[in-house]
């Protein structure tokens, strides 16, 4: 049985995670195909090999007729491989509401932050969703707003 | 900026995956954390340095949380976890090799039978991701797309390169809408690119949404009505600790210095008012090895 860490290991290397990417656009990758990567990626055939070898253990890829394709775990975790990425094209969105956070935001401020500055709704919904991590910021942040005056609440907020 | 494979490498054993899940359940307090996950101090140090550099966690008031990156990372990650709970219905899913051959709705009947998780099921019966678009001359080829992204790094340090060549891009916020146009003037006079704000929320919004490293420099008045300067510097410098930050002050140079954090250089201060001189010797302090902008323009131009 495969593991997550498995999964993530198996695709953890640069190369490794660009043979993923291109058995998943390609849907279906011949060994003629093969040929083409292996001089685009700049790899020896034995790595090629050692990696794609790697991607099948980890349940990504499977091989028929010569041809490499992705299979239902692979595609389920390209989907998560394209939501992550687009989550690092955010990465300096996401670490302004983490610094804005630790000024004097309440819960409701916080939403109304995180709608201004991003787009993806998806990662909207993770960031307002009640799990314990947020109860917890939320009992902070109820406190701090207990000291923050009013004043500087909303003259915070209004800069956005 | 950080990459996708720094981030996934970061947790690719079991261990660091199962201290970041510890995290994500909640804030928990370091010392509660090192004793739940029974590392030795070393083991338990190096793992929460690999994933804070990730830039997963953070901590804050002796407790570790998510950060905002790192709760939607750890979402999708839990996703993969719920597609390895199905593991053998894929598996059987897999075996049906028809799957990616018939039409939509009897494939979303079909994988419905295996699966429960509505993610899941949701990703497999859609399949929209996998194909690249119907082939059409303007779009690439898988080889194509691939090469693309190999030569991306490539690309970044040819980038890096040109922006060195770019001239030098520099904010200034001040609340006095003639002193700032001044200083913008002289900045201005040396072809230093300059976004100028008398807002300094305003200037917090620009800089959050150039997402990612754009200021070479940022110029900041102390004394402004909002949030301060010092207040100003703060939060970006919590967005990013590496920016340069001069500040200009119209008090007393003991009286503003005092107030500078320990950590700030004394020297990063103006104090007003400034001739031009000063002023601009000041900021090409910051760029050392740069020639003059202006120089630098003859320059392009012969």
């Amino acid at each position: 049985m495969v593991s997550v860490a498995d999964v993530l290991r198996s695709i953890s290397d640069t190369r490794s995670l660009e043979l993923f990417r291109f058995v998943a656009l390609a849907n279906s990758q011949s060994d003629a195909a093969a040929d083409v990567l292996i001089t685009k990626i700049k790899l020896t055939r034995k790595q090629y090999y050692l990696r794609m070898s790697k991607l099948m253990k980890a349940g990504l890829i499977k091989r028929k007729n010569g041809k490499h394709s992705l299979n239902a775990l692979g595609k389920v975790v390209y989907n998560t491989q394209l939501k992550i990425e687009n989550a690092v094209n955010n990465y300096w969105k996401l670490k302004a509401i983490d610094s804005l956070e630790d000024s004097t935001l309440s819960p409701t401020e916080r939403k109304k932050l995180i709608d201004n500055l991003l787009d993806n709704q998806e990662i909207k919904d993770i960031l307002v969703s009640p799990d314990k991590s947020n109860n917890e910021n939320k009992l902070e942040s109820d406190q701090r707003s207990l000291i923050v005056t009013d004043k500087v609440r909303h003259s915070f907020i209004d800069g956005f | 900026m950080i990459s996708i494979n720094d981030i996934q490498s970061s947790i690719s054993d079991s261990r660091t995956l199962g201290l970041l899940k510890r995290i994500g359940l909640g804030p928990c307090k370091s010392e509660v954390l090192f004793h739940k996950t029974k590392f030795s101090r070393k083991q338990y140090y190096s793992r929460i340095t690999q994933l804070t550099k990730a830039g997963l966690i953070r901590r804050r008031k002796g407790m570790y949380f998510l950060t905002s990156f790192g709760k939607v990372v750890y979402t999708y990650w839990m996703g993969i976890e719920r597609a390895l709970d199905n593991y053998w219905q894929l598996k059987a899913l897999d075996s049906l090799e028809t799957l990616d051959h018939i039409p939509i709705e009897q494939r979303k009947e079909l994988v419905g039978n295996f699966i429960d998780d509505p993610e899941v099921k949701d990703i497999l019966a859609q399949n929209k991701w996998l194909y690249s678009p119907p082939s059409s001359p303007s779009s690439p080829s898988p080889v194509t797309k691939i090469e693309n992204q190999t030569q991306t790094s490539e690309a970044a340090i040819e980038k890096q390169q040109q922006q060195k060549e770019l001239p030098l891009k520099i904010m200034i916020v001040e609340d006095e809408e003639d002193v700032l146009l001044t200083y913008k003037s002289f900045l201005d006079s040396e072809s230093y690119t300059v976004q100028a704000f008398t807002n300094p929320y305003d200037a917090l919004q620009s800089f959050i949404e150039k997402n990612g490293p754009y200021y070479d420099l940022i110029i900041i008045d102390i004394r402004m009505p909002g949030i301060n300067g010092l207040q100003l510097y703060r939060k970006l410098k919590a967005i990013d600790d590496s920016i340069n930050v001069l500040f200009i002050s119209a008090l007393d140079a003991a009286e503003a210095l005092s107030i500078l954090d320990d950590d700030m250089d004394p020297s990063s201060l103006i104090r007003k008012p400034v001739s031009k001189e000063d002023f601009l010797k000041k900021v090409k302090t910051y760029f050392p090895n740069r020639p003059s902008q202006v120089l630098n323009n003859f320059g392009d131009l012969s």
